[in-house]
C-alpha cells in the first residue's frame, strides 16, 4: 500500500496543515490524546496530596493521644478536633478540584448517572457505617472496641469503593490503591488500640503520598 | 481504506478530532476548554472546528449558562468512525496489528 498524495486543502493555513507521513500523524494522534489524559487528570496529585495529608497526620495525631505515652501525649479533644477538620477539609479540597477538573466538560446522560449513583454510594455507605456503629454501642459494645471500629470499618469502606471505582472507570490505578487500603483495614485491627492508629496514619497516609508523588510525575511528564 | 480521509489528515484537525475522541460518546466540551488542552488560537481552531462541522465530524451546540453563552463541542457518531477509520488505515500503512 501507498501513501495518497496530500490532499488538497484550500483555505487553510498551509504550516499547520500540511499532512506528514503515517508515522508522524499517528504519533500525533498518540501524543494529543497522552496530553490530554495528563491534563484532564492535572488536579489528581492535589487530591492524593490532600488526603494523604489528612491520614498521615490525622490518624498520626489520634495514635499520639496514647502511642508515645509516657513520653508524649496529646490531648483527645485536640486530636480528635484536627483530625475531623484535616478530614473535612480533604472532602473539601477533594470536591473543589473535582469540579475544576471537569469545568467545560458536559457528562453524558450515562456517565452523569453513574458519577450520581458512584457519589451517593460514599454517602449511604459512611451514613450506614455510623448507624451500625451505634447500634452495636447501643448493644453494649465498649469504647475501645468502637475505637477499632469506626476507623476500621471507614477504611473498609474507602477501599471498597475506590476499588469499584477502578473498575466502573478502568482506571487501574485506583483498583490498587483499593485493594490496598482494604488490606490496610483488614491488617490494622489485629495491631490493636492505639498501634491501629499508627497503621492507619503509615500505611494508609503514606499510599495517599506515594500516589501523590507518582502521579504528579506521571503528570508532568 | 486506499486513501486517507483529506478532512481529518492535517495535523491541526488530527489533533482536534484525537482530543473529542478522548471523551465517551455523548460527552461534550466548551469551546474554551478544549482550546486550552489544545494549546491552538481561538480563530485557528473556530475555522478547523467549522470544517469538521462541515464534513459533519463535529457537533457543535451554542447553548446558554445563565447569561453567558457557551460552545459546546463533540465528535459526532460519523466523526468519531471517520477517526477510528483513518488511525486504523494509518496503522495498516504502517503494518501495525490492530
Amino acid at each position: 500500500m501507498t501513501m495518497p498524495d496530500p490532499p488538497d486543502l484550500p483555505n487553510a493555513p498551509r504550516d499547520e496543515d500540511e499532512p506528514r507521513d503515517a508515522a508522524a500523524m499517528l504519533d500525533l494522534v498518540r501524543s494529543q490524546q497522552d496530553r490530554v489524559t495528563r491534563q484532564l487528570a492535572a488536579e489528581v496529585p492535589l487530591i492524593l496530596a490532600a488526603w494523604g495529608i489528612a491520614w498521615f497526620v490525622g490518624f498520626g495525631l489520634l495514635w499520639l493521644i496514647d502511642g508515645a505515652k509516657p513520653a508524649f501525649a496529646i490531648p483527645l479533644p485536640l486530636a480528635v478536633a484536627v483530625f475531623v477538620v484535616l478530614m473535612a477539609g480533604a472532602l473539601v479540597a477533594t470536591a473543589l478540584l473535582g469540579i475544576r477538573s471537569g469545568r467545560g466538560i458536559r457528562a453524558s446522560a450515562e456517565s452523569a448517572f453513574t458519577g450520581a449513583v458512584y457519589g451517593w454510594s460514599w454517602t449511604i455507605a459512611f451514613v450506614a457505617m455510623f448507624v451500625f456503629g451505634t447500634a452495636l454501642i447501643r448493644n453494649g459494645m465498649p469504647a475501645d472496641v468502637a475505637n477499632i471500629y469506626y476507623p476500621t470499618a471507614s477504611t473498609l469502606l474507602v477501599g471498597l469503593l475506590y476499588f469499584v471505582g477502578g473498575g466502573i472507570w478502568h482506571a487501574k490505578p485506583l483498583l490498587w490503591l483499593g485493594g490496598w487500603i482494604i488490606v490496610v483495614a483488614l491488617v490494622a485491627p489485629f495491631f490493636g488500640y492505639p498501634a491501629h492508629y499508627l497503621v492507619f496514619s503509615l500505611a494508609g497516609g503514606g499510599v495517599f503520598l506515594v500516589g501523590a508523588v507518582v502521579a504528579w510525575l506521571w503528570v508532568r511528564r | 481504506m486506499t486513501e486517507l480521509d483529506p478532512v481529518i489528515h492535517a495535523a491541526a484537525r488530527l489533533r482536534i478530532t484525537a482530543t473529542l475522541a478522548t471523551l465517551d460518546p455523548g460527552e461534550s466540551i466548551a469551546f474554551p476548554r478544549l482550546q486550552e488542552l489544545l494549546d491552538m488560537t481561538a480563530g485557528n481552531l473556530s475555522t478547523h472546528v467549522r470544517k469538521l462541522e462541515d464534513a459533519g465530524y463535529v457537533a457543535v451546540e451554542k447553548t446558554h449558562r445563565g447569561r453567558t453563552p457557551i460552545t459546546y463541542l463533540a465528535l459526532s457518531r460519523q466523526g468519531r468512525r471517520a477517526f477510528e477509520d483513518y488511525t486504523e488505515a494509518l496503522r495498516s500503512v504502517l503494518g501495525e496489528r490492530p
